[in-house]
């Protein structure tokens, strides 16, 4: 009594179906993985065993260290000294305070790679900042949620770092240097469509600063960047693994926050502590149970039929590519972005990959970007929620006025698709092969 | 009886999330030390990537269980809270409490039974007996049963003050321990 096709429903449809009953995913994975494999006299004790195999990975060490430093970052003040240095920089042109929010948010991707932790710590500060200098809220709210996007895909990124161990171990170095340009190109849309918005409704330039003053700013924010420094050099030049350019990167921002800025005490170490636990159970847990699932996936070869199913479907390669960019947006409506990340890259890798003959690393940044506007869609998009709370706007008003902005990421989503080298040019040039 | 119990609960779970914060401050301080030491003094830390790595499975399956308490496993909301009636939201609550039994069950189980069966074989690095590393199933298999019942049951766990305690936002624990469940 192991037929492939009921134990292949009972996994994914006992996944779905307890997911949709509010069962958390990482529980709805473990789960259905048990269920199945007890259908399939599977011994269970392979099963938590695959749980534990799956996030014993040094790649995986990185994270932890990743969001600390982030944290350490965030609540020592960093933001605002990105944003005051995004305001040195682009300041000045109409709509000023647009820019400066896309700008920071660029800074801040390169050094934490959480989206809502962007928007937390930027929102709090620039949405009154720009409802005071007369934008308007939803706007305000919009441009807060969509430019955090971009740490997402600027290194370092943590959720490449779980692509990179769902794919069966792709370059987490060459996935970096490859968000740099699309991470760049993104950001840059948002600013243009902030400024043609900007001058249609007549928002403000802002305010001027004297060289002295900017001199002093550019220091203050520079010894925060320096962590981003720290960690594209050390994987760029092969000095240190990913993994521990994130550990060097968290001693650093350790010793800038409470020695050099020291805006916060040092007592203060315990809170970051538990919070970055309580941010690590969401992910990390997950990868655990993720991976029994996606053992079981490969074992029903689930990931094969669905290649066959898609290329069923069409063999047209930009038909093809097309489906599937619509598929994870849908899918990243609905989802959040590290379980969609660990069971679909699974599933898609052999089409895209293999059948198409998509560089993994291309197929990585597509895929981060396509969740990136995910998160800021309803029904569940965790940046716009979080942005939503700061701005104090309901949700329907904020996406309506985000529609320019969607527009603005699915046209950068369709170039860097269809146009590789957007993606592929810097990591080619840089860590060539591999 | 009860409150006893209750404060028993509670200090474990502090107890265990001081120990997760020591077994994350101590994967980081052993990668970094094999970093320093490596491109300093030319010679990096034999067992340093293993007990890094133990650490790493220890952290993570200790919060996976650490995570219930505060339901902090990440769901969809497709179903909101706030538009549903609230017999319904009890009875989804319940139902992952159910999940959540079944899955730590399985956990306590075949966790024994996964490290009794490789308690023989050794680690290379360390010298360890392999099944170190899966010990820490049937512990967290007994955090989420544990936590999930008295979910079920009902019982004020205090989770709030809890939380802001840990937060570092103020409280003491003698006054948590103090207040009548």
């Amino acid at each position: 009594m192991n037929d492939p096709g009921i134990a292949t429903a009972l996994l994914m449809g006992g996944f779905v179906l307890l997911m949709l009953l509010r069962v958390p995913i990482t529980f709805s994975l473990a789960l259905a993985s048990i269920a199945t494999a007890t259908y399939l006299n599977i011994p269970l004790m392979a099963i938590v065993q695959q749980m534990v195999q799956g996030v014993r990975s040094f790649s995986l060490l990185a994270i932890p260290f990743f969001i600390i430093a982030g944290e350490m970052m965030g609540r020592g003040g960093i933001a605002r000294k990105l944003i005051e240095l995004a305001n040195v920089l682009v300041g000045r042109v109409r709509g000023g305070l647009a820019m400066v929010n896309v700008v920071e948010s660029m800074f801040f991707g390169g050094i934490s790679g959480s989206a809502v932790a962007d928007v937390a710590s930027t929102g709090t500060i620039m949405i009154p900042l720009m409802k005071e200098a007369g934008y308007d809220d939803d706007f305000s709210v919009g441009i807060t949620v969509t430019s955090a996007t971009q740490g997402i895909i600027i290194p370092p990124s943590h959720n490449m770092i779980i692509y990179s161990v769902a794919a069966g171990g792709v370059s987490v170095g060459r996935l970096f240097l490859a968000g740099f340009v699309p991470g760049l190109l993104l950001g840059v849309s948002l600013m243009a469509i902030s400024y043609i918005l900007a001058i249609k409704r007549n928002y403000p330039r802002g305010s001027k600063y004297t060289l002295k003053q900017a001199v002093k700013i550019f220091g203050d924010a520079f010894l925060g960047l320096m962590t981003a420094v720290i960690i594209m050099g050390g994987v760029i030049s092969g000095v240190f693994t990913a993994t521990e350019s994130a550990a060097v990167a968290a001693v650093y921002a350790f010793i800038i926050t409470f020695f050099v800025y020291r805006e916060i005490p040092l007592k203060e170490f315990k809170g970051i502590l538990y919070s970055t636990l309580k941010t690590l159970t969401m992910v990390m847990a997950l990868i655990a149970s993720a991976s029994a699932f996606s053992w079981l996936m490969a074992y029903l070869r689930i990931p094969a039929k669905a290649t066959e199913l898609l290329l069923g479907v069409t063999d047209n390669r930009i038909l093809l590519l097309l489906l599937i960019n619509v598929l994870l947006l849908f899918l990243g409506m609905i989802m959040d972005m590290a379980p969609l990340i660990l069971i679909v890259t699974p599933i898609l890798y052999p089409v895209i990959v293999g059948k198409l003959g998509i560089s993994p690393i291309h197929f990585g940044i597509m895929l981060m970007l396509n969740l990136a506007i995910g998160l800021c869609t309803p029904p569940v998009g965790s940046a716009l929620f979080v942005g939503c709370a700061v701005g104090r706007i309901p949700i329907e008003r904020a996406t309506r006025a985000m529609l320019p902005m969607y527009a603005v990421m699915f046209i950068v989503l369709m170039l860097i698709t269809y146009i590789p080298e957007i993606t592929m040019f810097v990591p080619n040039l840089i860590m060539p092969g591999g | 009886m009860k409150r006893w119990l209750l404060s028993m609960v509670n200090l474990v779970h502090i107890l265990l999330i001081n120990v997760s914060k020591v077994l994350l401050i101590g994967m980081l301080l052993i990668v970094f030390a094999n970093v320093i030491l490596r491109y300093v003094f030319n010679s990096g830390i034999m067992w340093s990537e293993e007990v890094a790595l133990l650490f790493e499975v220890w952290f993570i399956f200790l919060s996976l269980g650490l995570g219930v308490k505060h339901r902090l496993h990440m769901s969809i909301n497709l179903l909101q809270r706030e538009s549903i009636p609230s017999w319904l939201n009890r009875t989804l609550d319940t139902l992952a409490d159910i999940v959540f039994i079944i899955v730590g069950a399985v956990m306590i189980v075949y966790g024994i039974r996964l490290t009794q069966f490789t308690m023989r074989s050794i680690m290379p690095a360390t010298r360890w007996p392999a099944g170190v590393l899966y010990l820490v199933l049937p512990f967290s298999g007994v955090l989420v049963v544990v936590e999930s019942l008295l979910h079920i049951a009902g019982w004020n766990m205090f989770d709030e003050e809890i939380d802001k305690y840990l937060s570092g936002k103020g409280g003491s624990l003698k006054d948590i321990f103090r207040s009548r469940p």
